[in-house]
């Protein structure tokens, strides 16, 4: 049986459901957790769904950590009782060492539980290093900027949290700036700017590499960043991208270097070109190919079937 | 001088109360929230800028609470 892990909301799942059928699948929402029974003993986890499915110990084959949301983090500003909030921290806690006891019996496919906390931005960059081009980058606090050329460097977020009390979704998206205006008391993530024809995201599914092209001349004139623009506006765009032999193989070692089964890189593409900007290892990817016209969906379908055998992400010490 | 708040945009998704009435409710019999086979709808809440996806940011599962 395939354990997902994820919230209600999150549409891949209802894709990737809908492609392998509910036969030998268990989902998981945190968003729901009072809808599930669960118990974890000596005697192992098992959890009950209310259409009566059941996930144990000895039915689970594969784990995969989608999207699990608390909700603080899904719906922002909700008041919980202050009960329900302790409750949904013991139950998270537990939720996470079940992955912990999945992905020790090396059940766990694809996404990395908490990659970000091993190899997060800033370890990117350097390991990256050995590969791809990398904009040269300082994420600094209150040391003065080196002079430079008005626009020549970005400010981007590391963890992209949103700004204010009413969590209204403002965010700081990668913005052209002068370092010699930032004010030096707060914490700023620059990058030298790269001045690129072709926005490259490529998709790593354990073996196999999807990459995907977006023109940047659609939106250069109002923003930098294709995230910053609107859900609907964009993801027609994205076109698929021949990649060089020799991008594969530096692609295939910058993930063996960081022991990553999955993840979606971005590039810049300016001039033949391709200078690395993240990789995100449990970003969204189903966007471009929900119809599964170009293998990417169909390659993910296959790596967590329960009816294929489970190739697991690398064991943490 | 340029502040954090200086370089905020909001940024552009879909509401979760929209989502919701396209999607209908969760459905735990089918373990799915959209029922329907048009994709377009699943692109679009699938878009790194979408409310739900969690692409952005890097807290998911914060691990500093366990």
């Amino acid at each position: 049986m395939l354990f997902l892990f994820s919230n209600s909301f999150d549409t891949t799942v209802d894709l990737l459901i809908l492609k392998l059928g509910g036969e030998g699948v268990f989902r998981y929402n945190f968003d729901l957790w009072r809808d599930y029974q669960f118990e974890i003993s000596p005697e192992g986890f098992r959890f009950e769904d209310p259409a009566g499915r059941v996930a144990t110990d000895g039915n689970v084959t594969k784990f995969l950590w989608r999207k699990p949301s608390r909700t603080a983090e899904m719906f922002p500003g909700t008041k919980l009782s202050a009960e329900d909030t302790y409750s949904e921290k013991e139950l998270w806690y537990a939720l996470c060492e079940v992955a912990n006891l999945l992905w020790a019996r090396r059940k766990v496919v694809l996404a990395e539980p908490f990659a970000d906390m091993r190899v997060g931005k800033l370890v990117q960059l350097q390991a990256a290093r050995d590969f791809f081009d990398v904009p040269p980058y300082r994420m600094s606090l209150g040391v003065p900027f080196p002079a430079a050329g008005k626009n020549e460097f970005v400010v981007k977020s590391l963890t992209s949290e949103f700004v204010g009390e009413n969590s209204d979704q403002a965010m700081l998206f990668t913005s052209r700036i002068d370092p010699a205006e930032l004010t030096l008391k707060a914490p700023w993530m620059l990058q030298q700017y790269v001045a690129a024809e072709l926005d490259v995201t490529v998709q790593v599914v354990r073996d196999r590499l999807f990459a995907f092209e977006l023109d940047r001349s659609a939106f250069l004139d109002r923003t930098i960043d294709w995230r910053s623009l609107g859900a609907d506006e964009l993801s027609e765009r994205w076109r698929p991208h021949a990649l060089p032999l020799e991008m594969q193989d530096s692609i295939f070692a910058f993930m063996r270097r960081c022991e990553l089964h999955f993840g979606r890189i971005d590039f810049l593409c300016g001039g033949g070109r391709y200078h690395f900007l993240e990789i995100n290892p449990n970003g969204q990817w189903a966007w471009l190919d929900a119809e599964g016209r170009h293998g990417l969906l169909n390659k993910v379908v296959r790596e967590i079937s329960p009816a294929t055998p489970c190739v697991p992400i690398p064991r943490r010490a | 001088m340029i502040t954090i708040h200086s370089l905020l945009r909001s940024k552009q998704a879909i509401s979760r109360t929209r989502l919701a009435a396209e999607t209908g409710d969760y459905d735990h019999r089918s373990m799915k929230r959209w029922q329907g086979n048009d994709t377009a709808l699943v692109r679009l809440t699938m878009k790194s800028s979408t409310a739900f996806d969690g692409e952005a940011k890097n807290n998911e599962g914060d691990r500093s609470t366990f």
